[in-house]
């Protein structure tokens, strides 16, 4: 049994002595306590070396027993800053194509561009609306003077006044947009907006201030002295 | 210096003269056998006291675990022998945490109490009864107490290294240490005490709480 002065720790200087406050029988009986722990390795304590030593090999270099196989292609590796701009990119091109094909399918663009998507997407079976410039308005609302659609017109031959003589009220042209109703110079009619036909003209040619797109010859009662009924014929 | 200690054996003497611990050291991190079977045998014998002291009958497997755990980390390791005692008994403290934690939830089986060793060898049996017999008093010290005796006496690390592993302070560890001494002599001068004897397991829950 040996004396407790073999294990007294290096540093019993410090403020608490592991050993003082114990009599002389306890540190004996404390010394060899400890020396019955800190005695010499048992053999029984030592089995199993080789299967221990073993594993930890394997443990510490596993290349040893499992190699690893190295991959003969190598990864495609793409900047990340590279991958952010294109995404941003398909972003915003994927919002730009999304909202271009909301408003042609609302009918929201531009006349040109409205066109042009209408006959692209009619292409595909995708129906919207055609631009202004392709269709025209039903009703022909497109209220041009008399005298702007004298110079479109086909102008009627001399002598056969084709509108508005004789009695023709003075001016009382067809309202626009009425397409095909023929308007009775005597009938109820709305404000003339423009063309004051003086009733005299026997050569006047469609000073009636009605609307025209195509208007079709036809002396609406033979020669002069007509009622001056004016005929409005879209046609589309 | 007590040659005679597993736990403060240096391991270049353990070696034989072939190399110093740096040497060992490195050629164990390369896993050369000879000098990871040098480190197991200088350093299992305290291994395996500590862990039976702490978790009784299932000393050896939590061992194993601690072994191979640290070869996992074993290239990472910098440092001199004291050093790498005090890193390879930390994982020990760890894995005996975390036994005291399953075992908290099993009931306490008969087997988990310390065994009396039989050894064959003649002259190994009165040493085997007075380990069991110093283990066994060992287990009736509170485990904070316990942690640190063993960790002070047997595997002779300073009380800067006790301290920075059971999240004490210094001048904690140095109390505790004292106490448990105390507490280890009353315990030996009063009582007889016999590898028969079955030590109380009533610290355990203290560990959880450190």
């Amino acid at each position: 049994m040996t004396t407790f002065s073999r294990h007294s720790t290096g540093d019993a200087t410090g403020p608490v002595d592991p050993f003082s406050g114990l009599s002389d029988a306890e540190r004996v009986a404390v010394g060899g306590v400890l020396d019955a722990l800190a005695q010499p390795r048992l053999a029984g304590e030592l089995l199993g070396q080789e299967e221990a030593v073993t594993a930890i090999t394997a443990r510490i270099c596993p290349r040893r027993t499992r190699p690893r196989p190295r991959l003969t292609r190598p990864s495609i590796a793409v900047p990340a800053l590279l991958r952010g701009r294109t995404l941003a990119a398909l972003g915003a091109t994927a919002c730009v194509l999304a909202g271009t094909g909301g408003a042609a399918m609302a009918g929201m663009l531009p006349g040109p561009a409205q066109s042009v998507a209408h006959r692209v997407l009619h292409d595909v079976g995708v129906t919207v609306p055609a631009g202004s410039g392709t269709t025209p308005a039903p009703g022909g609302t497109d209220a041009r003077s008399g005298h702007d659609r004298a110079a479109d017109a086909p102008r009627n031959g001399g002598g056969h006044a084709s509108h508005g003589t004789g009695r023709s009220s003075g001016g009382h042209g067809a309202p626009a947009g009425n397409p095909v109703a023929p308007v009775d110079g005597q009938g109820p009619h709305p404000p003339a907006r423009e063309g004051h036909g003086q009733g005299r003209g026997s050569t006047a040619t469609n000073g009636q201030g009605a609307t025209h797109r195509h208007v079709p010859t036809h002396p609406p009662h033979g020669g002069s002295g007509g009622h001056g009924a004016t005929h409005t014929q879209s046609t589309p | 210096m007590d040659s005679r200690s597993p736990g403060r054996m240096p391991i270049s003497a353990l070696v034989g003269g072939i190399g110093a611990f740096d040497e060992v050291l490195a050629a164990a991190q390369h896993g050369e056998e000879w000098a990871v079977a040098t480190l197991w045998r200088a350093l299992q014998p305290p291994l395996l006291r500590y862990l039976r002291a702490m978790c009784g009958d299932a000393c050896e497997d939590v061992a194993s675990d601690v072994w191979l755990e640290s070869a996992g980390r074993l290239h990472r390791f910098r440092g001199d022998e004291a050093a790498f005692r005090g890193w390879l008994f930390t994982r020990a403290r760890r894995r005996a945490l975390d036994h005291h934690r399953r075992a908290a939830r099993e009931p306490l089986a008969v087997a988990d109490l310390p065994e009396p060793r039989d050894p064959a060898r003649g002259g190994e049996v009165e040493r085997a009864q007075a380990l069991d017999a110093a283990i066994a008093l060992l287990r009736s010290l509170p485990v904070d107490q316990r942690e640190v005796v063993l960790l002070r006496d047997l595997a002779g690390l300073d009380v800067e290294q006790v301290a920075a592993m059971t999240g004490k302070r210094p001048g904690t560890v140095r109390v505790l240490h004292h106490r448990g001494l105390k507490r280890l002599a009353e315990g030996a001068r009063l009582a007889d005490v016999t590898p028969a004897t079955s030590p109380t397991l009533s610290g355990h829950d203290d560990l959880l709480a450190a």
